[in-house]
């Protein structure tokens, strides 16, 4: 059997992987736990992305596979049918995130992220640089007057920093797409961990201004 | 999530917490940090003309575990030489806190702090007033 065809569930026809539905009968099929969630919003992969259009595809097909439309029909229909809509909600979660969404594209690429125990040592400067971050930080007085102040600055700050590892991301990306090259998939890895250390930083800022007003 | 007791311990009374002088050539800084999770910890050791560790301080920002991880580490390699303090695995690290395996990454990135700060020292030391 071609392995871009599968059989009907229910009428026993052919159907191209990836249909919604039969062909033949009209019937709903269950999602494709191989199709990618670009594929899924008729999207090409990359970094960056028309999030318009990604919202477009996201509520066609939430229209097409919605649960109330299969209310009356048979256990195994409804039952794809919330396969489908669970799929969808969590590609569109994944996708519209752009740390999920640069995670996402290293997997489909293949990229392995190596383990703590065997990864090169960080760059210290920045390590620092993080540390310094989170003692300014921790050294912020709630019960001084210019507390908010000073959140609002940190925050402006490391909300730079994020634009700026984004804006590598997206350069990275576009060379991976563009040459297939490794060193550009490294470097992507590099500044989504970097990334990754800000966006915990400003959830740690957030508790910390929500403590402020509690 | 219920903690063991000796990383709440650990959690609450942290042993060590500060900072020692970085540019102090007998003083060696370790910074790590764990991409996954976003934690850094930076361990410093100071060491005497015998080679013995007198004196080690931590600065964690992360989970419990990770904190505890950090403050045992200090306790355990003060008064040790330098070698003494490499030989320290992650593995005895999470046997004495007891960690659930989730948590082991936290006593990884502890045993890299030992030997990160090592390097940092070492380097000190080679390029230093004593080199030959």
């Amino acid at each position: 059997m071609n392995p871009t065809m599968v059989l009907c569930w229910s009428c026993r026809g052919v159907v191209p992987t990836g249909e919604g539905f039969c062909p033949g009968c009209g019937i709903i099929q269950p999602p494709d736990p191989r199709r990618d969630h670009f594929a899924s919003f008729a999207l090409r992969p990359d970094f960056t992305l028309d999030l318009a259009a990604l919202d477009r595809g996201y509520r066609e097909q939430q229209q097409r596979f919605h649960p109330d439309l299969f209310a009356t029909r048979g256990a195994t229909e409804r039952r794809y049918s919330m396969e489908h809509v669970t799929r969808l909600n969590e590609g569109y979660r994944i996708l519209k995130d752009p740390l999920l969404r640069g995670e996402y594209l290293l997997k489909l690429a293949g990229f392995r992220s190596q383990t703590p125990e065997n990864s090169a040592p960080s760059d210290p400067a920045f390590l620092m640089e993080v540390m310094e971050l989170r003692e300014s930080l921790e050294e912020v007085d709630l019960k001084r007057g210019d507390a908010l102040g000073q959140l609002t600055r940190l925050r402006n700050q490391v909300e730079e920093a994020c634009s700026g590892e984004l804006l590598a991301m997206t350069q990275y990306f576009a060379a991976w797409f563009d040459s297939r090259g490794q060193g550009s998939l490294e470097q992507a890895a590099r500044h989504i961990d970097r990334l990754r250390y800000f966006i915990r930083f400003i959830e740690e800022l957030d508790r910390k201004e929500e403590s402020f007003f509690s | 999530m219920a903690y063991n007791d000796k990383v709440l311990e650990h959690y609450e009374k942290p042993r060590n917490v500060g900072s020692l002088d970085k540019n102090d050539t007998h003083v060696g800084t370790g910074m790590v940090g764990a991409p996954a999770c976003g934690d850094v910890m930076k361990l410093q050791i100071r060491v005497n003309d015998d080679g013995v560790i007198d004196d080690a301080k931590f600065k964690t920002f992360g989970c419990g575990s990770a904190i505890a991880s950090s403050s045992l580490v200090t306790e355990w390699i003060k008064g040790k030489t330098i070698d003494q303090a490499l030989a320290i695995k992650n593995k005895d690290i999470a046997e004495e806190l007891a960690l659930p395996p989730v948590k082991i990454h936290c006593s990884v990135l502890a045993e890299d702090a030992i030997r990160s700060a090592v390097e940092d020292y070492r380097k000190k030391q080679k390029g230093g007033s004593h080199a030959p």
